[in-house]
């Protein structure tokens, strides 16, 4: 920092490439600019869509630059590795220093009174009565020692030394919270597994990966429910969910979304949610001609016998994401009619429309009475032994950086000296940070000392 | 009395503290110097009740939340911070003419909240993503941050505008603050702004990690951020080691606002999971 003390230089080149700031600076603007960059080109796109947007040649750059998953790329790790050596060897060489401003006691008086003086003044008090009321009026406030010259005394004050430590907390934080994303990305997890309410899992989904990995226990989803506001809009997903290890009960917990449930050190987030096909099925069929009704009771997969013998209808399927014409309709289930003499006839039953076979004129008109609402429930599983040094790195980084703004290394240099009628007061000074702070402080300290 | 006539009758005030301090500095009129401070006071007590206002109208709609939930409601509470700091910074320095920069930003943030087509005034109940103790936390800090960092380019852009002036010591121009003391005040709202943006980014990340289970995902939002935050620290590297003052510490300062306003705007126009934030 501003100091005197300058570490000597090096002689190795690359131990000076890496103390220069040039060279930290050259690193981290290269991080933003190419970090612009990943938020520009979209990123974990289908090769399709880069060929359609860039064109063969663009696809072929981007896939060998890995620019389409850059922040996971060799060359944006080695920015970050420049980066931490950068750091590491900034510290390391400018340590020594820093330790000896921080625990030095010796003082220097010179390099303080060489400059010109911060305040001055005159006082009608003298030499001997002076240096009691200055030395404990300054001892309120710094770490004080006095000394005589000829004609007088002078008092040195001293304070937030280890102030100094402010800046190698922050680089060191900044290590830290890397090696924690390191321990994370080595030894921890990212999955996520879709579990049917009242279903149970015990493996889940790795992403960016086609394995699986063992819970070693079993999470059991028991519902799944969303309730919305009055606007309409979603107010809460909730999953209640049961941790079952050897067939018995460990844990139970309903998790929203910012509320997981951790266990061994395995969290599960509510991240989605899905419809399943319905369990139970009611359906009304009624005939055109006599307007008869006969409600069934029934299954996916199941055949219906229609009132006198006039045909079956087969419920083959349910269909998430039904289609009419280029419409969406949504929820369907959808089925075949067979009616004797009469060709098979495919027939839809959206959710959302229960009298969507009216519209087909048919002799026979299907709908449904009533569903069950079946959902699964979408969890991010995650396990993350980095979390702890992150966190950690993001205390200590907030400390540092709070006292590199907000505290320096003040050094004060009350000099007295008497003649017979009166005393003639220099202040000097010297801070590492906020000097303009600093000039306001000497001159309130000028101010109480002309009133002593 | 609601909060949003509270609060457009408080864009006017922000608006008029502006103007009467540009005609302090312009014409140099010291009767109205008292004036502009209470302007700003007036401002600050409005924009304070009209969030407090809005507060409780949440919750008698029976959807009470915090009012830092939406573009709207973090551009009103970008303008308090602003004016606030910059009443900090008076009253600390005494220095005037540095409101005829700062006023008219608070007072742009609140126009743009209320006159914008695409911002809804609207109090909306939380999405399920944004109910978190975190909420606030990462608001406050990050709008503080994003606030000081204004500042800085206020005070940076009349540092480069006193630059290219030649009679330096006549009219206008002799009423601006010395050099030193401009290129003093920048680096502190940098510092400033530094601690507060490192502590958005890390609520930010812990909340991440409640919410989805990482705490940094390269979220375009979390990246510009981050951009943002490598440019602050290489100005203050820059400047801590290379000795860098005055004019090229302006220019950095400038240049790391419009990566805060792609940071809290821009990145709304690209695909991420902080589109909520729109």
């Amino acid at each position: 920092m501003q100091t005197n003390n300058k570490p000597k230089p090096s002689k190795n080149p690359l131990w000076l490439l890496f103390t220069s700031v040039k060279f930290t600076v050259t690193v981290l603007l290269l991080l933003a600019i190419t970090s612009a960059a990943g938020t520009i080109i979209p990123q974990n796109g289908s090769p399709e869509n880069y060929i359609q947007a860039y064109g063969k040649f663009g696809f072929t750059l981007i896939q060998v630059l890995d620019l389409f998953n850059m922040y996971h790329s060799w060359w944006f790790r080695t920015l970050i590795g420049l980066l931490i050596i950068n750091i590491i060897i900034c510290t390391i060489h400018r340590w020594p220093t820093t330790w000896k401003l921080v625990v030095s006691t010796g003082f220097k008086p010179e390099s303080l009174s060489r400059k010109k003086p911060m305040q001055e003044f005159t006082t009608k008090g003298t030499e001997g009565n002076l240096e009691s009321l200055y030395t404990s009026f300054m001892k309120k406030q710094y770490q004080v020692k006095v000394d005589t010259i000829k004609d007088g005394f002078r008092i040195y004050g001293e304070k937030g030394r280890w102030s100094r430590l402010g800046v190698p907390i922050v680089h060191f934080s900044v290590v830290l919270i890397l090696a924690g994303a390191l321990v994370g990305s080595f030894f921890g997890f990212d999955g996520y597994v879709n579990i049917p309410e009242g279903g149970s899992a015990d493996r889940i989904q790795l992403r960016d990966s086609d394995r699986t990995k063992a819970l070693g226990f079993e999470v059991v989803c028991k519902d799944f429910s969303i309730s919305y506001y009055d606007s309409g809009a979603v107010k809460e997903y909730r999953s209640a969910l049961q941790l079952k290890e050897d067939g018995k009960i460990i844990l139970e917990k309903d998790i929203i979304v910012n509320d997981p449930l951790r266990y061994k050190g395995i969290n599960f987030f509510q991240s989605s949610y899905g419809s399943l096909p319905p369990e139970n099925l009611e359906l009304k069929i009624m005939s055109r001609d006599s307007k008869k009704i006969q409600k069934y009771k029934t299954k996916i997969g199941k055949t219906i016998e229609l009132p006198g013998n006039a045909g079956q209808f087969l419920i083959k399927k349910f269909n998430r994401d039904f289609h009419f014409r280029n419409v969406e309709l949504g929820q369907a289930i959808e089925g075949e009619l067979f009616l004797t003499n009469a060709k098979p006839v495919n027939i839809a039953l959206p959710f959302r429309f229960p009298t969507f076979d009216k519209m087909r004129k048919g002799q026979w008109v299907i709908t449904i009475e009533s569903h069950d609402n079946r959902y699964y429930t979408g969890l991010q599983v995650t396990r993350d032994p980095g979390v702890f040094l992150v966190y950690l790195g993001f205390i200590l980084i907030l400390t540092g950086c709070w006292v590199v703004f907000f505290s320096s290394h003040k050094k004060i240099l009350v000099e007295v000296t008497s003649s017979s009628k009166n005393s003639q007061v220099k202040i000097f000074g010297a801070t590492t940070r906020n000097k303009m702070d600093f000039g306001q402080q000497i001159e309130k300290l000028a101010g109480s000392m002309k009133q002593l | 009395m609601n909060s949003s006539f509270i609060l457009s009758v408080t864009t006017f005030v922000y608006g008029a503290a502006g103007f009467i301090y540009l005609a302090v500095w312009i014409f140099n009129i010291k009767s109205m110097e008292r004036l502009a401070t209470g302007t700003v006071i007036i401002g600050i007590c409005g924009n304070i009740a009209g969030l407090l206002f809005r507060w409780k109208e949440s919750y008698d709609l029976g959807i009470g939340h915090a009012p830092l939930s939406n573009l709207y409601e973090s551009l009103v509470f970008f303008a308090l911070v602003i004016a606030v700091l910059y009443l900090v910074l008076e009253k600390k320095y005494n220095l005037k003419t540095i409101g005829a920069f700062a006023l008219p930003m608070a007072f742009i943030s609140m126009a743009y909240a209320s006159l914008s087509p695409k911002i809804g005034e609207v109090i909306q109940p939380l999405l399920p993503a944004l109910k978190s103790n975190w909420l606030i936390a990462h608001v406050i800090t990050c709008f503080i941050g994003y606030a000081a960092f204004a500042l800085a380019f206020g005070i940076g852009l009349m540092f480069l505008v006193t630059l290219s002036e030649k009679t330096y010591h006549q009219g206008l121009l002799s009423r601006v603050p010395e050099k030193k003391i401009l290129d003093e005040l920048m680096h502190k709202m940098v510092m400033f702004g530094f601690l507060f943006l490192t502590g958005g980014i890390i609520s930010g990340a812990v909340w991440a990690n409640s919410a989805w289970g990482r705490y940094w995902g390269w979220d375009p939002k979390e990246t510009w951020s981050l951009i943002t935050w490598f440019i602050y620290a290489t100005l203050l590297h820059v400047r801590f080691m290379k000795g860098w003052r005055g004019k090229r510490i302006a220019v950095f300062t400038i240049i790391g606002f419009i990566a805060v306003l792609f940071t809290y705007f821009g990145v709304n126009y690209l695909p991420g999971l902080h589109s909520y934030g729109s």
